[in-house]
């Protein structure tokens, strides 16, 4: 039950999964920030200005965010990747910024080039956490879907899982940055 | 009081390679889910035929939030490879849906009853009112005077089908048309590492 505004208007950075769903937290304080269903969607990664309604019930206290602005900050988002994989070639030609898919119920997918091929079917991520998975592609072989779930059967390791399969997928390019994007809690990627 | 931000609405005037949708899933929608399971096997078995197809999975996402009253698979009783059928049906009953198997109607075995059990079930529900939207998991262009009553009694039609399997009589007739090939619904297993072949 929604209580009251919260005033003002707050900078969130949607960073981590909780409960299945994409949450973050104001700074200064560790109640957790959710993005309200009739809000604009958010992704992980995203920073944004948003209005807050605090949220009391039996499971503590949270709010809910109706976002209003995006807030752009790609040296922000991606420190860890870029540091875990300098090993590696870097494959820079994808611009996702000009790709962003339509899936086939008409939903208009922002991908952001957080994962990465890092070659023998192994995928990088800092949004992976250590933790199992289920995984699942498309018949046609061009998305793949992380859900993270207690009893999955793909283990993953200091943000690296390996799929079976995934250098057919993944052209065995090394570096490859790969678009993803969530839904509900689990994250899909998309190759071309 | 939360107004709603009608933004994203905006953003699909921008799609125009995708057919607009007006009709978004609500939980409230009662949600009939059929599958012609004739249609979709043959496709499965000449393509897909060592792969992990979760159909669990596919009436979980077909359905999505909405109520799901029924999830009906429709199969013929005669196969040319029967053990690999009886798994099929074996799979389907797990994974939530009510089998529903048809006798052959001639002497060669052939199931055009299949069609007619489909239409049936779903002609009953719509004029019994009891669902407002019929989920038809198949690409069969026979379907398409059924989509159109049922649009006269009021229901919502949504087709799911392989690219290759869907008519285009009925992708034109539908409310809304998802292709399975891009949905993920093949599940990879960390034991098929080294044969996989994704």
């Amino acid at each position: 039950m929604i209580t009251h505004e919260k005033e003002g208007t707050f900078t969130v950075r949607f960073d981590r999964m909780a409960d299945g769903r994409i949450a973050g937290r104001i700074e200064g304080e560790d109640t957790p920030v959710y993005v309200h269903k009739d809000s604009l969607p958010a992704s992980l990664g995203e920073t944004w200005t948003c209005r807050l309604f605090e949220n009391s019930g039996p499971g503590g206290v949270n709010y809910f965010a109706i976002l209003l602005d995006r807030l752009e900050d790609e040296a922000a988002e991606e420190p860890k990747d870029e540091q875990a994989v300098e090993e590696f070639t870097i494959n820079e030609d994808i611009d996702v910024d000009d790709y962003d898919p339509v899936l086939a119920d008409g939903r208009k997918m922002k991908w952001r080039k957080i994962f990465r091929y890092m070659g023998e079917d192994t995928l990088y991520s800092d949004l992976l956490d250590d933790k199992p998975f289920i995984a699942y592609s498309s018949p046609d072989r061009k998305l793949i879907q992380l859900i993270p779930c207690d009893w999955g059967d793909m283990f993953c390791n200091d943000g690296m899982i390996r799929i079976a399969g995934l250098d057919s997928l993944a052209n065995r390019e090394k570096g490859l940055l790969i678009p993803y994007s969530t839904d509900k809690g689990t994250f899909i990627l998309h190759f071309r | 009081m939360i107004v709603r931000n009608t933004i994203p609405t905006y953003d699909e005037l921008a799609i125009r390679e995708s057919p607009y949708c007006p009709y978004k899933p609500k939980p409230a929608d009662r949600t009939l889910v059929l599958l012609d399971l004739r249609n979709i096997s043959k496709k499965l078995f000449n393509d897909y035929p060592d792969e992990d197809f979760d159909f669990r999975k596919l009436l979980m996402d077909a359905v999505g939030i909405r109520d799901c009253v029924a999830a009906i698979a429709v199969d013929g009783t005669f196969y040319e490879d029967e053990d690999r059928h009886t798994r099929l049906q074996k799979d389907i009953r797990s994974s939530g849906f009510r089998l529903d198997l048809v006798p052959a109607t001639n002497g060669s075995g052939k199931q055009e009853g299949t069609d007619v059990e489909i239409t049936l079930v779903a002609y009953d529900y719509a004029v019994e009112k009891r669902c407002d939207c019929v989920l038809l998991i198949t690409g069969d262009g026979d379907f398409s005077p059924l989509v159109r009553r049922l649009h006269e009694k009021g229901v919502l039609v949504e087709v799911m089908s392989f690219k290759d399997c869907l008519s285009g009589c009925l992708e034109r007739t539908a409310d809304k048309v998802k292709l399975i090939d891009r949905m993920p619904l093949i599940r990879i297993r960390p034991d098929e590492c080294e044969e996989a072949d994704l």
